[in-house]
């Protein structure tokens, strides 16, 4: 016979068994033996928190009540799970990515980091799942009450209030010691994890063993229990459509936002392939849950007496058929999915209350000086824990227990869906923004509460009848259970249509109409990009490996023999050998700091984070980091314009010094040239004049011939000086430039009559063409025939043909005139092209008359002054120069103000034409 | 900055893997409609004479909804477990597939357009 007694020892011995391999667990965890303690398995049955104790108990209830319908809580998270390429794969990669601790921190992540909307979501939870934990609370005093209702072992009743206290402490203590061992909220649980897969298993060994035994134990196999659950069914079985439907969307959305869902599936994840093991073991897992449900219900509907509670089949079933063993087991099952039920949950909102409302508020307070945040945010999870419980243990006494077990559950999943829209559109659409998140969320977290929560308790317990019936102030279509007019349908279904529906239509139109700040649009693209993005998910989680990555990066950043003095230096500071010591605050402050030194502080902070995981970067920050890479790029880019300026530098100064070098060169050579042509003639004259001095017997014909030569001698001299006075006039660009009238025929006659001494024994043919020559010109018309007269002489001089002859034509180019003078003789060789402008470049050794080799130097400094250009054209069959100048010589040299002159009148035309 | 294009013809490999993860998300759609198979056939004619039974009821007043109950819940079942096993295909099959977000395509093994 089952005593009190022995079912608390059991009790007492299963809690005590799985303290014992959550902390046998975490001890090999912390040796870093994890091996299968990370396997698929362990992650599928750990996703079996979603079958609590409403599941253990209640879905037989609900069979009972409702047929198949219960089946919907077990058929949308299976449709989610096999789909799991759709929303599932995404969250948990998100997860991964960006380090995500909670779904108050999944949604305040994507919305550019918003803590208003963790504290929405953050409150949801709150809400959505005290009444939950009271439901699991209420079960295991409910199913204590069971034993003590067979009053024939003489034990007193329990006092439920009691017991469900005594269940809420225990608790506590157990999510406490496993639930917050590390800081960072996102690394696994492991001794907690391994709990829940133990329950997970206990829970469906027992639910499976209470179906075996009712199906081939009570009735006769398969074929019996089907025909006994036809003479069972009642007509409320019939499937009815819109429930059917409506509830398989509320489970499919259960599965994905419930806070101790998203705690399993996403949070405690350790590698991303378990979900593909998971999208068929778990819907595996619900099926075997499910399978022997209707069952157990038809028969103890069948067999037990009428008025009995059906939520509580499971137990009163084996008891009334003196299966004691299997009422025990069945006991530790249901107790299982409750208590796994509670500690996750506790957990996942302990998470989120302590680091989007505890922690916020403290910082607040001591205005950002952050002290010791570490013990801070461990002990206000603590806290945290111990709150959520005490406040479903509240729930459990103000409510006591009335409501049926299922109805609260599929409240609370209405509630939690509220950040469907906001998550779904966070993952999926770039445009969804903060304020679009929080217009959706609180719209429907108000209808929610309005339309279902409040209205949950009982007309007239927190709404007043008048309220529920007439509507606030007499307003029909804002009755809570009729909202729009809408009557037809049932309270759950209207709650969750309208609730979702404005939700939905607020936060898009919310995001249309908004813009998303920075952040914002950073942390949309690596949501709804996240699969474009390089996996940044690694693993810091280890405690051990911490020292030693910051250690790796302080050597990349100070130098290996730097970074391992200062590490050494702290470990010895802390009392340990080696170069390894514990990752304290302290530590990470000082090495922070030395880290700042060297690549500033917001990086160095960045750094760190990166390493340490957990705190995240703030926009500041991120500024921070951005303005110290600006300005190092901008250093960098000062550096190399300077070095390329010095650069230029320098190869100015080299051509300067080359060009320097050559006129040094070129100033000897004209130098010598100079002294070589002053010579000749001196030295004729020296000799001739001493001749004369000394020869007083000399004929008056040997007289006059020498004196001639000494004459002709001093003219030469005097000429050449006169060139060279002349050139390095032009040159200095001080020449007096005597500007008159003119016509160019008059100019190219005088040039030919002024020739013909040169050479006068060779007869020249002139080719001209006297029409085209006939342009006026207004210029220095005795420098520009100086000009032209040195060509023709130099045709005269050199032209080597037999009859040798002289094209000058005459080309108008409106602004300017060219002359070209084309002799037939064999021209002047390539390479020698570029040197006949040079000064004393003579391209022939022998020594004609007047040639001093300036001419041509001189004709180009010439044409320089007057606006125009001379120069050779080679290819024409002889030498050929080609004189080009302006009719007109310009006023002060520049020839730039004659474009705007005929533009205009052009213009003008123009514009009479048009009128 | 664009993407690199997507190649346009992949390997065998690469080909089934696409068509199986696009089986993978046709498979909650098929659940989906399945699913609502027993809401679509509706109740038997009969379901309607019942009238309002006492809590428990009696094995002598045999309800008339009964042979639905059981079709629906043996069909039910039926589906889930096919969905299951479906699941439990892809899962299998994706393991031994490469691995990588669409499969990379390898252009070694392009198959012939």
């Amino acid at each position: 016979m089952l005593t009190f007694n022995i079912l608390l020892v059991a009790c007492v011995a299963y809690a005590a068994f799985l303290f014992l391999v959550a902390f046998a667990v975490e001890k090999r965890a912390e040796r870093g033996r994890i091996g299968w303690l990370r396997s698929p398995v362990v992650y599928t049955l750990s996703l079996s928190v979603y079958c609590t104790a409403w599941t253990f108990y209640g879905a037989v209830g609900y069979a009972a009540r409702s047929g198949l319908e219960f089946m919907t809580i077990y058929l949308g998270p299976t449709l989610v799970f096999v789909g799991w390429w759709w929303i599932l794969r995404k969250l948990v990669r998100i997860g991964r990515a960006q380090r995500i601790t909670s779904i108050a921190d999944l949604i305040s992540s994507r919305y550019g980091k918003s803590n208003l909307l963790a504290v929405i979501v953050t409150l949801l939870a709150v809400f959505g799942t005290t009444p939950y934990i009271a439901l699991q609370l209420q079960s295991i005093s409910l199913s204590f009450a069971v034993f003590a209702a067979d009053t024939r072992n003489g034990w007193e009743m329990p006092d439920l209030a009691e017991t469900a206290l005594w269940v809420a402490a225990g608790l506590t203590l157990f999510t406490i010691l496993f639930g917050t061992r590390n800081l960072d909220a996102n690394e696994r649980h492991n001794g907690v994890v391994m709990a829940i897969a133990v329950e997970a298993v206990v829970k469906l060994v027992a639910l499976m063993a209470v179906g075996a035994f009712v199906v081939w134990g009570v009735a006769g196999g398969v074929g019996d229990v089907l025909e006994r659950i036809s003479a069972q069914a009642r007509p409320e079985w019939t499937i009815q459509p819109g429930r059917w439907a409506g509830l398989t969307f509320l489970a499919a959305v259960a599965i994905l936002v419930l806070p101790r869902m998203f705690q399993v599936t996403v949070v405690e994840n350790v590698d991303e392939r378990h979900l593909v093991t998971a999208s068929w073991a778990f819907p595996l897992y619900l099926f075997l849950m499910s399978l022997f449900v209707l069952p157990i219900a038809a028969i103890g509907l069948e067999i037990l007496p009428p008025g009995l509670n059906p939520d509580l089949f499971m137990l009163t079933l084996p008891l009334s058929l003196g299966q004691e063993g299997l009422a025990m087991l069945a006991f530790l099952g249901g107790f299982s999915a409750a208590t796994s039920m509670v500690i996750v949950a506790a957990i996942a909102l302990s998470t989120m209350v302590s680091n989007h409302i505890v922690v916020p508020l403290w910082l607040a307070q001591r205005g950002g000086a952050a002290g010791d945040v570490r013990s801070l945010v461990l002990n206000a999870r603590r806290v945290s824990i111990a709150a959520v419980l005490a406040l479903g243990y509240v729930y459990y006494r103000v409510t006591g227990g009335s409501a049926a077990l299922a109805s609260i559950g599929l409240i609370a999943f209405v509630g939690m869906a509220q950040v469907l829209p906001a998550m779904l559109g966070g993952l999926f659409w770039r445009g969804a923004t903060r304020v679009g998140a929080a217009a959706g969320l609180s719209l429907g977290f108000a209808i929610w509460l309005y339309a279902l929560f409040l209205p949950s308790f009982g007309a007239g317990v927190i709404m007043p009848t008048s309220l529920i019936e007439a509507g606030p102030f007499g307003i029909g279509w804002l009755r809570p259970q009729a909202m729009f007019g809408v009557t037809g349908m049932d309270p759950l279904l209207h709650a969750l249509f309208w609730s979702l529906a404005l939700n939905a239509l607020a936060f898009c139109a919310g995001s249309l109409l908004s813009f998303p700040g920075p952040l914002e649009r950073v942390q949309s693209a690596q949501f709804v990009n996240v699969f474009d993005l390089p996996s940044g998910a690694r693993s810091w989680s280890q405690g051990t490996a911490e020292a030693e990555d910051l250690l790796v990066m302080a050597q990349r950043i100070l130098g290996a023999s730097e970074a391992q003095a200062f590490f050494h230096e702290a470990a010895r500071a802390q009392g340990k050998a080696g170069y390894l010591p514990d990752v304290t605050p302290d530590f990470m402050e000082k090495l922070e700091r030395r880290l700042g030194g060297s690549v500033g502080a917001a990086t160095a902070h960045a750094m760190i984070a990166q390493i340490v995981g957990g705190s995240f970067v703030s926009v500041e920050e991120l500024l921070a980091v951005a303005n110290e890479t600006a300005q190092i790029v901008e250093y960098s880019n000062q550096l190399e314009a300077k070095s390329e300026e010095l650069e230029r530098t320098a190869r100015k100064l080299r051509e300067a010094n080359d060009m320097l070098t050559k006129l040094s060169v070129q100033k000897d050579a004209f130098l010598s040239q100079i002294s070589h042509e002053l010579r000749t003639p001196m030295t004729s004259i020296r000799a001739f004049s001493e001749i004369l001095k000394e020869g007083a017997d000399l004929s008056p014909e040997e007289l006059h011939k020498y004196a001639g030569i000494i004459q002709d001698e001093a003219i030469r001299l005097t000429r050449l000086l006169d060139d060279l006075l002349d050139l390095s006039v032009l040159e200095n660009g001080q020449v007096q430039l005597h500007v008159q009238d003119g016509n160019l025929r008059t100019l190219i006659d005088q040039a030919v009559v002024s020739s013909n001494s040169i050479a006068p024994e060779r007869r020249f043919v002139i080719d001209r063409d006297h029409a085209a020559e006939n342009i006026d010109l207004h210029t220095d018309t005795g420098r520009l025939s100086q000009v032209f007269i040195n060509i023709l002489s130099n045709a005269r001089k050199y032209c080597d043909a037999k009859a040798p002859r002289m094209d000058i034509r005459v080309t108008d180019r409106g602004e300017t005139v060219q002359v070209d003078f084309t002799d037939n003789g064999s021209g002047i060789p390539g390479k020698s092209q570029a040197l006949i402008f040079e000064k004393f470049a003579r391209l022939t050794d022998q020594m004609q008359a007047g040639g001093a080799g300036l001419g041509l130097a001189i004709c180009r400094e010439i044409m320089n002054n007057l606006g125009g250009e001379i120069s050779y054209v080679p290819g024409q069959g002889g030498a050929a120069f080609r004189v080009t100048f302006p009719k007109v010589l310009p006023a002060a040299g520049l020839p730039a103000q004659s474009d705007g002159d005929a533009q205009e009148p052009a213009q003008a035309g123009r514009g009479g034409a048009s009128a | 900055m664009k993407a690199p294009r997507q190649a346009v013809f992949v390997g065998r490999g690469t080909y089934r893997r696409r068509r199986l993860i696009d089986f993978a998300k046709l498979l909650p759609f098929l659940g989906v409609a399945l699913i609502a198979m027993p809401v679509v056939w509706g109740p038997e004619p009969l379901a309607t004479v019942a009238p309002d039974l006492p809590a428990a009821p009696t094995s002598d007043s045999p309800p008339q909804s009964g042979g639905e109950v059981v079709r629906d819940s043996v069909f039910l079942f039926a589906v889930w477990f096919g969905l299951v096993a479906a699941a439990f295909l892809v899962a299998l099959n994706l393991r031994d597939a490469p691995e990588g977000e669409a499969g990379a395509p390898s252009p070694q093994e392009d198959e012939a357009p």
